[in-house]
């Protein structure tokens, strides 16, 4: 697996100027002929199979999907499939912990014991990520990745308990989520999936479920490079102001940075296959005298422990306030999509608060940055919720009746971005 | 093997009950428990179907039961094991071995053939003196048509999938070590070392708990062998070992399931022990990705 990253900038600061942004593209593309030995795979499917997946036929078209899912797993990748209430129980192995190798024997086996769940009990997400993590533990060779479907909130423990649980699975596995139906927590998801570096959407229809974990299964076993950080270096008296992740997804990761040293901090990124990520960097300089350059950071990708690839950031003074104003197109179109993300959070915290003006005003705000980054996919949720009259100028009416299923598809997906359109 | 439950006394014809030992009318003893033809069972269907019932190396007679048949590309196998608390245990599992495949063969769902199984076992006659319970049997059945499988189970008989990748379990025990860990009240080391871990939660009879038949269908992934069998082989026999002597591609399904039992016998065999074997052939490529 090869990595690149390239930074996209306007270096060019006004004089007083202390603001260097930057969108760093990192591209991995797999080694194909030239091979290396491909990392195994490790992968827990999680279950919910409370009560309340007993009812809409929830826990057949979860079955289904799990069966979907099982079909796509390539011999030899360790599995295990664990269901969740308020406690977690082995489905598959059935007596056994640990992992066991995909054989199509195995698979039938899995199916077969998948094919019996039943719907009982309550709801407690720490202890099934428990669960997940002592059996992906002891593969640490392998990129170990879990698949999580819930349907309900974790009502049978506290938040405590979820935050520590995935506290302890922090490094040990990636894990996807899953919400079906509309009575999870989008909050609750949030945390599992953004701090263990997977992704989260909703299920909103029970049917469109088999495809989308058979792509997740996929995706998984397309994994390649496990353990990929960003190492940030940043100058004596520079300030690291954010790091984000502005694509597919905008992810704010400043917090999840660690010291490597008073200068240097890495953000873990998970497990990468052939893919392309795009971030969005803010440090904040001490300002120099016009005509006076500086690093201002510089980024490299740090694969098992050794430099893949790096990017320098610079900055640069001067007086030529046509330079300085230009904003580099890929910083100013991110700019507007960390901007449509938080409109939309902020219409519907809004909304659910009773206060109507703020909601249609954020949401109108959103409807114009969807229509103007040419965000289709979110124009058309927004249109769930509110009803647009002039997208252009940003005027929308409240929605009475509000299919709680949109509404959360909205929330869900409103941190999906799209690529800028021009390489930079 | 069909059903001719003939309980009437040998000397006189009286009417007998199925746990009778002795004659009501004359005082004869009936032979309850010295049912010789039980002792040790071989049957064979060509050498793509097998099975062994035998009484083990301890017990006085064999309550197992096994039925094997093939009906052009459909083969039916079932095993039973006669729960040894209940009366005329030996009685449940032969008519429900019998009744359970003869509706398979008969083309009967699954669910339907349990059910019918369960209803004979109800009309096996006893004598409730409270010392035991109503006659009750396991049942583990398989219907392969030569594309699908189906195997339907009620209590702690088992069925296997085995290719060249190892054994796998198809089948979950309905028993009270399985129920604990699924309830997540104990680990499954704990589980099996209670005195209670073999109490089955699930078994046709009279007193059995009203649920849901357990079913479950597939499609084999190539080509295997299908293993049903009572406790009286897995309690010896470790799947490790289960997956070596099936998969033994020189050996025929009958050789197979003889050389399984030889296997529990050998390892003191201190329960009745029934195995049968359907070979899946390979050639269903299509369903191996």
């Amino acid at each position: 697996m090869r990595f690149a990253v390239e930074a996209y900038q306007n270096e060019y600061l006004p004089r007083g100027g202390t603001d260097v942004h930057a969108v760093l593209t990192v591209t991995a593309t797999g080694d194909g002929a030239d091979g290396g030995i491909a990392r195994p795979s490790a992968i827990v499917l999680i279950i919910d199979s409370s009560g309340s997946m007993g009812w809409d036929n929830k826990l057949a078209r979860a079955i289904e999907a799990a069966h979907a899912a099982i079909d796509q797993l390539r011999d030899g990748v360790m599995f295990a499939i664990v269901s969740g209430s308020h406690y977690a129980s082995s489905v598959f192995p059935s007596t056994a912990r640990g992992l066991v190798a995909s054989t199509p024997g195995s698979r039938v086996a899995a199916k077969a014991a998948v094919a019996q769940l039943r719907a009982t009990g309550g709801t407690a997400i720490g202890r099934w990520l428990d669960d997940a993590r002592s059996r992906l533990a002891e593969h640490d060779g392998a990129i170990r990745q879990a698949i999580l479907l819930t349907d309900g909130s974790d009502e049978s423990e506290t938040r405590d308990d979820l935050e520590a649980a995935v506290a302890a699975c922090t490094g040990v596995f990636q894990c996807d989520c899953r919400g079906i139906g509309t009575d999870w927590r989008v909050d609750e998801l949030r945390l599992v999936a953004s701090t263990l570096l997977g992704t989260l959407d909703i299920v909103p229809r029970p049917d469109d479920m088999a495809g989308d974990f058979s792509a997740m299964i996929q995706r998984a076993m397309g994994k390649q490079a496990a353990d990929v950080a960003l190492r940030l270096w940043a100058p004596r008296h520079a300030r690291v102001e954010f790091f984000k992740q502005v694509a597919p997804t905008l992810q704010d990761l400043t917090a999840h940075a660690t010291a490597v040293d008073e200068r240097t901090r890495d953000v873990p990124t998970g497990t990468w296959g052939d893919e392309s990520r795009d971030y969005h960097l803010l440090v904040v300089v001490p300002p120099q005298e016009v005509g006076a350059e500086m690093l201002a950071a510089r980024v490299s990708l740090i694969v098992d422990g050794a430099v893949a690839s790096q990017s320098l950031v610079r900055a640069v003074w001067t007086d030529d306030l046509a330079t300085s104003t230009r904003i580099d197109p890929q910083v100013a179109h991110y700019t507007g999509q960390a901007e449509l993300a938080s409109a939309i959070a902020d219409g519907l915290a809004a909304r659910a608060d009773g206060d109507e003006s703020t909601a249609t005003t954020q949401l109108g705000r959103a409807a114009q940055l969807a229509t103007e980054t040419g965000h289709d996919a979110t124009l058309r949720l927004l249109a769930g919720v509110v009803e647009i009259v002039d997208a252009g100028t940003g005027t929308v009416r409240l929605r009475r009746d509000v299919d709680r299923a949109d509404e959360m598809a909205l929330e869900t997906r409103s941190t999906r971005t799209v690529r800028a359109k021009a390489d930079g | 093997m069909s059903l001719d439950l003939d309980l009437s006394c040998p000397a006189c014809a009286a009417e007998a009950l199925a746990d009778d030992e002795f004659c009501e009318h004359c005082g004869t003893p009936l032979g309850l428990m010295d049912d010789a033809a039980r002792n040790h069972v071989e049957v064979r269907i060509g050498s793509g179907v097998g099975a062994v019932s035998d009484r083990g190396l301890v017990h006085r007679r064999n309550e197992d039961a096994v039925f094997v048949a093939t009906t052009g590309a459909v083969a039916v196998a079932v095993v039973c094991d006669g729960v040894s608390a209940s009366a005329a245990a030996h009685v449940a599992s032969a008519v429900a071995a019998a009744s359970v495949g003869d509706a398979l063969v008969e083309g009967a769902p699954m669910s339907d053939a349990l059910a019918a199984g369960a209803a004979t076992v109800q009309t096996v006659p006893w004598m409730a003196t409270g010392a035991k319970d109503a006659p009750s049997c396991t049942v583990v059945a398989l219907r392969w048509d030569g594309v699908d499988a189906t195997i339907g189970w009620a209590g702690d008989s088992r069925a296997y999938w085995v290719d060249a990748g190892g054994a796998w379990g198809l089948t979950i025990d309905h028993s009270w070590a399985r129920e604990q860990v699924d309830a997540g009240v104990m680990t499954s080391a704990d589980a099996e070392a209670d005195g209670r871990a073999h109490a089955i939660t699930r078994w046709l009879g009279a007193d059995a708990p009203t649920a849901e038949a357990a079913v479950i269908a597939f499609r084999p992934p190539g080509a295997g062998r299908i293993v049903l069998c009572t406790d009286g082989l897995w309690n010896l026999v470790t799947i490790d070992s289960l997956a070596r002597v099936v998969h033994d591609a020189d050996a025929t399904a009958p050789a197979v399931a003889a050389a399984l039992t030889r296997l529990a016998l050998a390892r003191g065999g201190h329960d009745n022990v029934t195995v049968a074997v359907v070979d899946v052939p390979g050639g269903n490529e299509e369903a191996t990705t």
